[in-house]
């Protein structure tokens, strides 16, 4: 089952939609925040604590995904600052193929390519919106945990 | 598999332990680590998208913390207890995740055994018991070939 989905730009939200009426967040730019401080102590405590020293220039960021008994969340992170992750129910397995396709052929060439839209901008609310919104229903709906039940 | 951490009820450390000798990490560093983790944990669990085991009767008994960190190159398994510690260990990805999983669990017997029964030691000090360093190195070389 697909809960929802988040576009980050660097340490802010810029777009989101929710799937198969999962929890109607009582606040969600409040939500949007925490998960963005979730991400970034993830990223540090990951690289911290990685058993093999990458030394101080490694490029990226470990971090994949987490389980909690109710939902997973799946995590992409490109080298320019986006950052694309999926909430799930536990048992799907890792989404990394997914996003990195989504942020290849919807996100760069959809969006970033296109000369109206500034980097960094919001994209909630934006002309590119809607279409933006329709490919990527397109392309999760295909998938085969999209709508099914949690174990 | 490289460490075992245990944290308390607040998310301060009480145990840790490495089994192979290249993590590099001091104490402080670990100490730290170890109340991020704990910090994680309650954020995650704020902002799930489903509120499902609360509403279940004994819900509250359902933990609703991080079980699994996946990383490039290994991961953090944890296991929560009813009583808010929490057991987690670092180990490498192709570890397999039922034998890290019962591993946590036994460890959770041993504490039972050799750290509650202990009289000497307080409920959420740091662990220092012989007995328990033992059965959790003899827990260890038992699954170590398996991994």
């Amino acid at each position: 089952m697909l809960y929802s989905f988040y576009l980050y730009y660097r340490h802010y939200c810029v777009y989101h939609e929710a799937f198969n009426h999962g929890r109607v967040a009582k606040d969600l730019r409040g939500d949007q925040k925490l998960i963005s401080g979730l991400l970034f102590s993830m990223k540090s405590f990951c690289q911290k604590i990685n058993p093999k020293d990458l030394g101080p220039n490694a490029l990226g960021n470990p971090f994949r995904s987490y389980s909690t008994p109710e939902y997973k969340l799946h995590y992409f992170e490109s080298l320019s600052g986006y950052k694309l992750l999926f909430m799930t129910d536990p048992s799907v397995p890792l989404l990394r193929e997914l996003l990195s396709f989504i942020y290849g052929s919807l996100v760069v060439e959809q969006i970033i390519k296109n000369p109206t839209f500034d980097i960094g901008e919001r994209l909630t609310g934006h002309p590119l919106a809607p279409a933006f919104s329709k490919a990527l229903n397109d392309c999760v709906q295909a998938t085969p945990f999209f709508a099914s039940l949690p174990q | 598999m490289y460490t075992l951490y245990i944290n308390n009820r607040h998310g301060s450390l009480v145990y840790q332990k490495d089994f192979l000798s290249d993590v590099k990490l001091t104490a402080n560093d670990r100490i730290r680590l170890a109340s991020t983790f704990h910090g994680l944990s309650a954020i995650a669990a704020q902002i799930s998208p489903v509120n499902t085991s609360k509403r279940l009767p004994f819900g509250f008994l359902q933990t609703t913390g991080i079980s699994l960190i996946e990383a490039e190159g290994f991961r953090i398994q944890c296991f929560e207890t009813l009583t808010g510690l929490k057991f987690f260990a670092v180990a490498s990805s192709t570890f397999p995740a039922v034998i890290l999983d019962s591993f946590l669990k036994q460890v959770y017997e041993v504490y039972t055994d050799y750290v509650l029964k202990n009289p000497f030691h307080d409920i959420d000090m740091p662990i220092r018991c012989e007995l328990f360093d033992r059965a959790v190195e003899n827990l260890f070389n038992s699954i170590k070939g398996l991994g």
